[in-house]
């Protein structure tokens, strides 16, 4: 059941990323909700369903893309890698996190995407494709907060209460 | 890492390698893979389109209140006007480049037969380019892309290569075709290469697709090209009616070393946000029309 409400995650992510976040491009620039659910199921889900979770996301925009097949599944797949076997490390529950991790994410794989597409199409300029993709990562990264709060509603993800440190006996 | 040694990892790994081999696997190894992987593609998306063409109608909704509430506000006043000249500037292109077919008609109306060859050739137009309408259901959700999804496929008519137009302005070309939806591929697609026209002489060059315009390639460095020049279809090739309008040269043009000009174009619309577009027939359906 708690996967269903997951897949209905990446479902609904997927969904909006093709129809309505076309509609608000900035300069060439738009955000991607896919690796933002991708994100927050790195996070939060059970780390056995991390990974499967990431490639399903990824490829549901393979699937509603133009672009080559493939290349969002494995790059989802990488960036869920990379934050799940950070994640013992970090303080999940922290608003600071959020944004660091996704702000670090996005902007490495736009820079990687940029490049690659860059040396694929020579009409599409170097400077050009790492420019929109740095201003689409701040796009993703400035929607990090509505979207984690709409995806906790839709996965029931609780957050954490923080844990009272017992006072010391003399007290 | 709490993944269950083999199986979850040998999912894991197989999952990444089968997307990284499809990313990275040379394009038009074959075509007739290709169309049916594109074709397969567009059919297993089809569950979503209903949901992805109601997400696209309301953030098309929203983009009009936010512009009316900005224009109610007094802080972009201009944008219906801006809007209007561009159609204005669109609708003089068209008639320019009516009234030079017309001066070079007149100019060969001793050549009775040539002349015959063109109405011919205009007749057999009519039925190459006979539209069909259809309504835009999603946008490219990808960063480096530009296309749309059209309710329209091969069941409609559709094939691939065929040009997409709104009114007289061309927006992109069919990529790919399942039985009941298209994608277009939009005319900035970095992947966009189609023969163009610019200037009074009308010279030809390659209009390539740029992200966020477009760019004129192989025009030679001894054409009369100014910035504000109109760039349209050649109608080479047939995917696109002659005169169609890709939009206007924005910029002084360059001459490269090659013996070319880089000439930098403007779409004539803000082509990722059309509701409706035209497919203008092509090669294909003369060919229907016409079997000879």
């Amino acid at each position: 059941m708690k996967l269903a409400r997951w897949i209905l995650l990446g479902l609904l992510a997927a969904t909006v990323q093709a129809g309505f976040v076309p509609c608000f491009e900035i300069a060439g620039a738009i955000p991607d909700l896919a690796l933002l659910a991708t994100i927050f199921a790195a996070l939060f889900a059970p780390a056995s369903h991390v990974l499967p979770l990431a490639w399903y996301m990824g490829t549901l925009e393979d699937l509603l893309s133009s672009g080559r097949f493939g290349v969002h599944g494995a790059a989802f797949l990488a960036v869920a890698f990379l934050v799940l076997d950070s994640r013992k490390n970090l303080f999940v529950e922290h608003s600071a996190t959020h944004l660091l991790v996704t702000g670090l994410h996005a902007l490495a794989l736009y820079m990687v995407l940029g490049a690659a597409s860059a040396a694929r199409h020579d009409n599409l300029a170097l400077l050009q494709a790492l420019g929109c993709g740095f201003g689409a990562a701040l796009y993703t990264t400035a929607l990090t907060f509505p979207v984690f709060a709409l995806a906790r509603r839709i996965t029931g993800t609780k957050t954490k209460p923080k844990e009272k440190t017992p006072l010391p006996a003399q007290f | 890492m709490r993944l269950k040694w083999p199986s979850q990892r040998l999912l894991v790994a197989s999952l990444f390698f089968f997307s990284l081999i499809s990313a990275v696997s040379p394009a038009g190894v074959s075509n007739s893979f290709e169309s049916r992987f594109s074709s397969l593609r567009l059919a297993a998306a089809a569950p979503l389109r209903p949901a992805t063409a109601l997400f696209y109608r309301a953030g098309r909704a929203v983009n009009r209140i936010a512009r009316d509430v900005r224009d109610f506000f007094g802080a972009e006043k201009t944008s219906d006007l801006r809007e209007k000249i561009k159609l204005l500037e669109v609708q003089l292109a068209k008639a320019n480049y009516a009234l030079d077919l017309e001066r070079d008609k007149l100019r060969n109306l001793t050549e009775t037969r040539r002349l015959l060859g063109v109405e011919k050739a205009a007749a057999a137009d009519v039925i190459r380019y006979s539209p069909i309408p259809a309504a835009v259901v999603a946008g490219e959700p990808a960063l480096y892309r530009r296309a749309l999804v059209i309710n329209r496929g091969s069941a409609d008519g559709v094939s691939k290569g065929q040009g997409v137009l709104w009114r007289d302005i061309v927006v992109g070309r069919i990529k790919s075709v399942s039985r009941g939806e298209s994608v277009v591929e939009l005319v900035t697609d970095p992947e966009f290469r189609a023969v163009a026209r610019v200037g009074a002489q009308r010279t030809e060059g390659m209009i390539e697709g740029a992200y966020d315009s477009c760019r004129l390639k192989y025009v030679p460095e001894a054409a009369h090209v100014d910035s504000g020049d109109s760039v349209v279809a050649s109608g080479q090739l047939g995917w696109f009616p002659p005169g169609a309008v890709f939009g206007k040269v924005s910029g002084k043009p360059a001459a490269n070393p090659n013996g070319f000009l880089d000439i930098a174009v403007a779409p004539a619309i803000d082509l990722a946000r059309v509701l409706s577009v035209v497919v203008a027939g092509g090669p294909a359906a003369a060919a229907k029309a016409s079997p000879e």
